[in-house]
């Protein structure tokens, strides 16, 4: 059983908050936060977030972080 | 991924079960609804276990014991009849085991237990182990388990550790809830339902992310490294600020409560420092006035006695007087007359005015001449040396009245101001009759420090927020200083980039925080005033119950004024029901709610009221409530137990080790 506990109004919040023009941070955002909802956390948040970070600059098209 | 939560389904507890926990050597509680209530109440004398009731469902649930009472050391939770009867190597469990239904046919089971061991030296039984044990048996019935640190994950879903003194709570809550901190306590509430915990970590994740990221890219550009420490330093104090700013404001509120409960407690109760100060003042005055009294007496005394000699000498110095004065008018007082031309004459036995010799004759003539003269300066001058002393002493005859007239005007004026200050000191002690008048003025002392205090803290909230004001143009000069470093260095414009992102995304989880925290808060505020509306009797007195932008929580009254303060427990207590409901409302968390003692603080007269509204939330969600017999008076019972799904009471029986329970109705 997953046991995510995403706040929906959050990330709807977060979503509409950002609008179009910061459409890609809200992803990064709601990614993040799902990521930190899975059951026990993040034990090695650096790595993940790191992660996350690159891929979702390199959508932008813009080059990697590590 | 599939979701799974407990948020927006009713959830009721369905069964309670202790075995060998505190009082309850194996007790089994059924909590079924009837087809128009799920109130419960439960009815036990003192000590015969309510409290731990609500120990034990959070026991079952979180591991710990929030309302065992904060002055006796943790009695031992194994009941004390099984271990009394356990031999040297002995087992017990003690488990609590709750079982509780979603609308949607999911069945929870949430069991806990501790395993103890009795040692070969006797005495309490030595822990040996726990565990949590959480079961989900979905509508098709399929089972699955948790344990442990799983087990709370799911527990959390349930009701969450941070909201459960919203859902099982004593009735004292109620009371205290809007008492103390009020803005403080508000706020961690909104945060709680708004479950923004999420997103602060990863707010503060991405904070610690960025700091490294300017880190970086310093070390790629020297010059960079100073700015990003001064970006991070000026973040830093900001950050602590902020939290000195909250506890700050936190001290502020408390010592507002604190003066308005003393500045309660001394209305209409003297001001017995003043008053004993003045007291004190008008015995000195007293005490000061009887001494010029004593001495104004011998001086009037004195007088008497000098009048009474004086009067007895009148006659005669008016007498004396008279003579000198007629002696005078008839030249009887002569000047005095030089005797030095007859002396020299008589001496040098020739005439000093014409130089002649003197013949025997004449010389005896001079010499007589010189005793006649000399007898008659005697009497001149010894009469005229009495003259003074007679014209002074008729002089203070006369001046007598006027002297024991002034003494007497001041001796009454005196045994008046004593008479005076004798009165106020009467009035004074009329005023204090009955008041225990160190008690007062140790309300006095405390009403004054915190007065002090929050006047002091407001001072220092000011500094603070100014500092923050100062560092807040710091840190903006900072990130220009960073920014102006980084231009220089085009080879980090990839991670400055990717900084920018990374800050845009914390930013966005601060916006969204702040936006969620205020949506909340005005929905609690709307909820909060319909259920308090709806609930309360009086149904003219208040227009809103309000949550301003620093969540302090306020209820209006009809005049406009704000009545938070001054408003009765009961309706106080009543508020802070209605904003418990409203947080169940807008959590989406339709779980049950356990209350114990729920109308204790509250007076006969408002009961009944008390009693109905809990009734009525009995008909929306489960209702567990745990009474004394006092509490449960007549009025309570008129207008709670025919509307009660289950009524059951606690004894403890005659080894006072443990407790039965038996259903009632």
């Amino acid at each position: 059983m997953s046991t995510t506990r995403i706040n929906v109004d959050a990330v709807e919040r977060i979503r509409s908050i950002a609008g179009e023009e910061r459409k890609e941070e809200a992803e990064f955002l709601i990614d993040l936060i799902c990521d930190e909802a899975k059951e026990g956390g993040m034990s090695r948040w650096r790595e993940q977030y790191r992660k996350r970070l690159n891929a979702h600059v390199a959508d932008k098209g813009v080059a990697r972080a590590d | 991924m599939r979701m799974w939560q407990i948020r927006g389904l009713p959830v009721r507890i369905k069964r309670i079960r202790l075995k060998n926990y505190r009082q309850f050597l194996s007790t089994e509680m059924t909590f079924a609804p009837s087809e128009t209530s799920d109130l419960h109440i439960i009815i036990g004398r003192n000590g015969t276990g309510k409290t731990n009731l609500l120990n034990a469902i959070n026991w079952c649930l979180y591991g710990d014991e929030p309302h065992l009472s904060q002055d006796l050391p943790s009695p031992c939770r194994p009941n004390l009849h099984a271990v009394n009867g356990l031999a040297a190597g002995d087992e017990l469990e003690v488990c609590v085991d709750v079982w509780a239904d979603a609308d949607d046919g999911t069945e929870f089971t949430f069991l806990r237990q501790e395993y103890y061991r009795q040692s070969q030296e006797g005495g309490a039984p030595v822990r040996t182990g726990a565990k949590l044990k959480v079961g989900l048996r979905s509508a098709g019935g399929d089972s699955k388990y948790y344990f442990d640190a799983e087990g709370t994950t799911v527990v959390e879903r349930f009701v969450p550790k941070g909201l459960r003194d919203f859902f099982f709570f004593d009735g004292e809550r109620l009371d205290r809830y809007f008492k103390e901190a009020t803005g403080q306590n508000v706020r961690h509430a909104v945060f709680q339902i708004s479950r923004l915990d999420l997103v602060e970590r990863v707010e503060e994740n991405l904070d610690k992310l960025a700091i490294e990221m300017r880190r970086a890219a310093g070390q790629e550009t020297p010059g960079a490294i100073s700015a990003a420490d001064d970006v991070e330093r000026c973040k830093n104090g900001i950050r602590d600020l902020d939290s000195r700013i909250a506890d700050c404001q936190k001290q502020i509120k408390l010592a507002r409560e604190k003066f308005a409960d003393y500045a309660d407690k001394l209305k209409d109760k003297p001001d017995v420092k003043r008053l004993v100060e003045e007291r004190e003042a008008h015995q000195r005055e007293i005490e000061a006035t009887r001494t010029l009294l004593s001495q104004r007496n011998v001086e009037r005394h004195a007088v008497l006695v000098e009048g009474a000699t004086l009067g007895l000498l009148k006659a005669a110095l008016d007498k004396t007087r008279t003579i000198i004065q007629a002696k005078r008018k008839r030249g009887e007082i002569p000047p005095a007359i030089s005797d030095h031309l007859l002396k020299d004459s008589v001496t040098n036995n020739r005439c000093t005015v014409c130089d002649r010799a003197l013949d025997h004759g004449s010389a005896e003539h001079i010499t007589d001449l010189m005793r006649v003269l000399a007898e008659s300066s005697e009497v001149t001058t010894k009469l005229t040396a009495l003259e003074t002393p007679i014209a002074l002493h008729l002089r203070r005859i006369a001046d007598l009245p006027g002297r024991l007239l002034g003494l007497a005007r001041e001796l009454a004026r005196l045994d008046g101001d004593v008479e005076k200050a004798t009165k106020r000191i009467a009035e004074i002690d009329v005023t204090l009759g009955g008041y225990d008048d160190a008690k007062i003025v140790e309300w006095q002392m405390e009403y004054a420090k915190w007065d002090k205090e929050v006047t002091a803290n407001t001072e220092l909230l000011g500094g603070l927020k100014n500092q923050r004001v100062g560092l807040e143009a710091d840190l903006e000069a900072a990130r220009k200083r960073y920014e102006r470093a980084l231009d220089v260095a085009s080879k980090v414009s990839v991670l400055r980039r990717q900084l920018k992102f990374c800050e845009g995304a914390e930013s966005l989880a601060g916006e969204a925080k702040l936006r969620i925290m205020t949506e909340n808060r005005l929905a609690m505020e709307a909820e909060t005033q319909r259920l308090f509306m709806d609930f309360l009797w009086k149904k003219h007195t208040y227009q809103a119950v309000k949550i301003d932008a620093d969540y302090n929580l306020d209820l209006i009254h009809t005049s406009g004024l704000s009545w938070l303060g001054i408003t009765s427990a009961a309706e106080r207590e009543l508020l802070a029901l209605s904003f418990t409901l409203a947080l169940h409302h807008i959590s989406k968390r339709d779980a049950p709610i356990m209350i114990d003692t729920p109308v204790a603080r509250i007076s006969d007269e408002h009961r009944d009221n008390f009693g109905k509204i809990l009734s009525v939330v009995g008909t929306t969600r489960q209702t567990i409530l745990l009474f004394t017999p006092s509490e449960f008076s007549s009025e309570i019972q008129e207008s709670m137990r025919q509307g009660a799904a289950s009524v059951a009471e606690l004894t403890l029986q005659s080894s006072e080790e443990v407790t039965t329970l038996k259903e009632i109705s």
